[in-house]
């Protein structure tokens, strides 16, 4: 059989992006930070364009330097936002997604103006095109999250108790400015490891919805952590397999509507909350 | 030559908003000590717990465990917070939130292994929740969830534990283990102050106490402090306001 050198590559680097953004997605999901992904992946959109326009030429680095260092911009602007006004969280979030994807618009449209534009792929920074993913930045996507999941078996227990209880990690000397900034900067990993498969707009989803789809099945935070990491790893196949299929589909949107059924069917029959279960169980009484 | 205090506070004072929350209050807790920390609402007891922990800013005052800053003694601090403030719906087991008191003695990079597994089994013996050891912690009842907390505490081994309310909305069973693993805990020699609502029971329960409002009103054995006088004095008197005390 002669597997398909270019499929190959596309859907390790799914793969690879779906288990990093399912596992260090799920921190920020169990503290109820889902919408902060979502703010944070559309940050990214200035620093990626800026990187650019700076230099002409669009290399997975640059990517990666610009997009993270813009989310983290970003996730400082949703803290000190938080610190020195009223407004609740929503409106804070909002605020910061709408202003930094404003001017990562506006920048897209000043470096569209460039001649090799289309040839850097700028067209595809917002839906994703995995098509294209060569084997060296497959590499890069393995090595960033692998650094990723690294760090986090690490801290493990530090992340674990944050997540959990904050006010007790606190007593135990692991704060929240430092531990919560680590959390931040993994999130921002996962992001931007899915910026060139899936595209700035899309990319929280594959953060997100991995441990949306695995919380019904598990009962153990670890257990979330590996099912979540499994689950995007398969929807990056699928998407893969799916843009692969259809040529001038975007991979971004496959990746989410394979993971959209997933969490539907997860919600629906999952076995410690599902829906379904939920329906035709007795309540256990305590 | 006097002992040091397990917990020293010297002209605390905490500010929310413009109104304060605590005023210039001292307080000694001797070693072996079981004390109630009662006081109306909106008297800062909760507030009196966590800003000696620094969990909130404090405008001003000192604080100090054994005689040294909380940094330094942390491991010997244990704080059950208020049930209300952690997930609930949370993957993990309720052996697994008591493992969780076991991490503050494995400092930054070491794994719980069998040894801290058996500390936190311990500790779910004495609250009585050993048999529920893998249930998730989303499927308890509120008087188990504080059981869970005291035993997270407890599997932390600490000389000191703050509580917040341990009794607040808990079942009769749950009360009693409860105030005697507390009793336990100081005839071993720790201290043990708690922040307690129910005047009828404390001088049951507790040998000493604190009536807080704003201020310290009284400090002292139980029965010498609950006195109606006293009780009528701290309830009555509505919060110090800012300018009244400038």
């Amino acid at each position: 059989m002669n597997l398909d050198y270019t499929l190959l590559s596309v859907a390790t680097g799914c793969a690879v992006l779906g288990v990093t953004s399912g596992t260090l997605g799920a921190y920020a999901v169990l503290r109820r930070q889902a919408l902060l992904a979502d703010a944070l992946s559309h940050a990214t959109l200035p620093g990626v364009v800026l990187g650019f326009l700076l230099t002409g030429a669009r290399t997975d680095m640059l990517l990666w330097i610009g997009g993270g260092g813009a989310a983290l911009l970003g996730a400082w602007a949703v803290r000190g936002l938080r610190a020195t006004t009223k407004w609740d969280s929503g409106t804070i979030l909002a605020t910061v997604l709408t202003v930094f994807f404003g001017i990562g618009v506006l920048f897209l449209t000043i470096a569209n103006r460039s001649p090799n534009a289309a040839k850097a792929g700028l067209d595809h920074l917002l839906f994703g095109q995995a098509a294209g993913l060569t084997l060296d930045q497959v590499g890069g996507m393995a090595a960033v999250g692998i650094l990723g999941l690294l760090v986090a078996t690490l801290f493990h227990k530090q992340l674990t108790v944050l997540t959990f209880d904050p006010t007790y990690a606190e007593t135990v000397g692991w704060r929240e400015r430092t531990i919560g900034w680590l959390i931040t900067a993994l999130l921002v990993a996962s992001i931007i490891v899915g910026l060139r498969a899936v595209g700035v707009v899309l990319t929280s989803a594959l953060a997100v919805a991995p441990t949306l789809a695995a919380r019904p099945w598990v009962r153990s935070f670890p257990g979330l952590l590996i099912l979540a990491g499994a689950i995007g790893g398969f929807a990056g196949v699928i998407g893969a397999a799916g843009a692969s299929a259809a040529p001038g589909i975007p991979t971004g949107p496959v990746v989410v509507l394979g993971l959209g059924v997933v969490v539907v069917i997860s919600v629906l029959f999952g076995k410690e909350r599902g829906v379904l279960v939920r329906k035709f169980r007795p309540e256990a009484t305590p | 030559m006097s002992i040091t205090p397990a917990l020293s506070v010297r002209d605390l004072t905490v500010v929310y908003g413009d109104q304060p929350a605590l005023w210039d209050v001292d307080l000694d807790l001797a070693p072996g000590t079981l004390t109630a920390i009662v006081g109306p609402n909106g008297a800062g007891k909760s507030t009196l717990l966590k800003a000696s922990l620094g969990l909130i800013p404090r405008v001003a005052g000192t604080v100090s465990f054994f005689g040294r800053p909380l940094n330094a003694v942390r491991n010997e601090v244990a704080y059950v917070p208020q049930r209300a403030n952690v997930d609930w719906d949370f993957p993990a087991s309720v052996h697994d939130v008591a493992l969780m008191g076991t991490f503050a003695r494995l400092g930054w990079f070491r794994r719980p292994g069998a040894a801290e597994r058996q500390r936190a089994i311990d500790a779910l013996e004495r609250v009585g929740m050993a048999d529920l050891a893998r249930r998730q912690i989303g499927e308890l009842s509120g008087g188990q969830q504080q059981r869970v907390f005291l035993a997270r505490a407890l599997a932390q081994d600490a000389q000191l534990i703050l509580l917040d309310e341990p009794l607040a909305g808990v079942d009769a069973p749950t009360e009693t283990t409860v105030m005697s693993v507390l009793r336990e805990l100081v005839q071993a020699g720790r201290t043990v102050a708690a922040v307690h609502h129910d005047l009828e029971t404390a001088p049951e329960y507790f040998e000493d106490t604190v009536l807080l409002n704003v201020q310290i009103r009284n400090v002292g054995k139980t029965r010498e402090v609950l006195t109606s006088e006293n009780v009528k004095a701290a309830y009555a008197g509505r919060p110090v306001s800012l300018e009244l005390i400038r």
